[in-house]
């Protein structure tokens, strides 16, 4: 799907009286556009707001923020699902301002039953997580970004 | 001697070198065969092949730390591999399929399969598989309930959870069941570790019987309906729904 095309489309919902645009068939994909802004998380319609954000992992983006504040993001290793703490109960590994060391687990991906400590690889302070707990993860996808000591 | 406990003579004499079952330590009781290893591994008093087994689990855990309950009669155990030279990701499937087969080989009665690791007996579950790697360690926990009672299960997990007992009314010798499951596990990690998971893949599917069914599969917070179409040659969940077709390397799936 292209960027560019998506950028017009929500361009264009934008700039008319539209609040919500649903096509079924936009360059191979479906795709839906909201102007609420943050609303509540729709269950019935999480597909299509992953679609809205599928434009994000493209890494040109993830460059740019890095550049522009000097941060240095900490990626998926593998693909699969990202957890923030051990246990649902348990308080997450990391939080934003933490100070964390090479060897600090800062999230666990899961993939096929195997649970994956992530470690940080990087001595810094945790500024952004990108990532929400439980979510789906690409190979390569900035989950972190770490202003560095 | 009881068919619930374990020999430990027999078992101690049964270790040998190779790829697990090397070292085997038995508890009455402990948190959890996983956790275990993992403090001892942090305390660098085991080493790889080391097999944990334990009577009684008081914080047996499954997926994302979900309790596994564990009473007397089942089979609960944990080994470590230092350094395993293969893809990791799809060798929860290879153990599953080999708890599997050890099952279907002492009683006759064929399990079957839940991507990624499930195990189950009339469709309900008699184990599971779960794996943590911890730098290059890799720990896996396999809970099987053998000799189970019905009434040693909670109530709300009748339903879905089973004992091998419970379906055949045979109690195994829960020596010899540990002893072949963890041989058979060794045997088919040997095997894993030449050829790789695409020895496994028809074989997995053979003890799956929802192959080409329905099924809901669930992502974090997101349902949906598709197709199982197939396993990949690296264990992934195939499926296909109306936008296509769609590789799983996580979540859970459901038949209904």
């Amino acid at each position: 799907m292209n960027l560019k095309n998506i950028q017009k489309l929500i361009k264009l919902v934008e700039e008319s009286d539209i609040g919500e645009i649903e096509i079924s068939y936009f360059m191979g994909r479906r795709i839906r556009i909201s102007k609420h802004p943050k609303a509540a998380p729709q269950p019935q319609e999480r597909r299509e707001e992953k679609v809205e954000e599928k434009p994000a992992p493209p890494p040109e983006i993830d460059e740019n923020i890095e550049e522009k504040e000097g941060l240095v993001s900490i990626s998926a290793p593998i693909v699969g699902t990202f957890y923030r703490a051990p246990a649902p109960d348990a308080e997450p590994y990391v939080k934003v301002g933490d100070h964390i060391e090479e060897d600090t687990v800062v999230c666990i991906i899961e993939a096929m039953k195997l649970f994956n400590e992530i470690k940080a690889e990087i001595r810094g302070t945790i500024k952004q997580i990108l990532v929400e707990n439980g979510q789906p993860v690409e190979y390569g996808q900035t989950l972190f970004l770490v202003e560095p000591d | 001697m009881s068919s619930n406990t374990y020999d430990t003579r027999r078992i101690l004499k049964s270790q040998k070198a190779r790829l697990i079952g090397r070292n085997i330590i038995i508890h009455e009781v402990v948190e959890s065969t996983s956790s275990f290893l993992k403090d001892a591994l942090t305390r660098g008093e085991v080493s790889s092949g080391a097999v944990a087994v334990a009577n009684i689990q008081t914080k047996g855990y499954g997926r994302f730390k979900r309790e596994w309950v564990s009473p007397r009669g089942g089979i609960y155990f944990s080994f470590l591999i230092k350094r395993f030279k293969r893809d990791i990701t799809p060798l929860t499937l290879v153990v599953a399929y080999s708890v599997a087969n050890t099952i279907h080989y002492l009683t006759g009665i064929k399990p079957s399969l839940k991507w990624p690791n499930d195990i189950l007996i009339n469709g309900k579950k008699i184990g599971g598989v779960l794996a943590e790697l911890v730098g290059d360690n890799l720990i896996c926990g396999i809970g099987v309930n053998i000799n189970t009672e019905q009434t040693a299960l909670p109530e709300e997990l009748r339903e879905k959870a089973t004992s091998v007992f419970i379906e055949t009314g045979k109690k195994l010798d829960l020596t010899d069941a540990l002893l072949n499951l963890i041989q058979g596990i060794d045997k088919n990690l040997t095997i894993y570790k030449n050829k790789g998971f695409l020895y496994f893949r028809d074989r997995w599917l053979s003890l799956c019987p929802r192959w080409h069914d329905v099924i809901y599969s669930k992502i974090g917070k997101e349902k949906t309906v598709s197709l199982f179409h197939d396993i990949s040659e690296t264990g992934t969940l195939i499926i296909v729904d109306e936008d296509g077709k769609k590789q799983l390397f996580s979540g859970e799936i459901s038949y209904e």
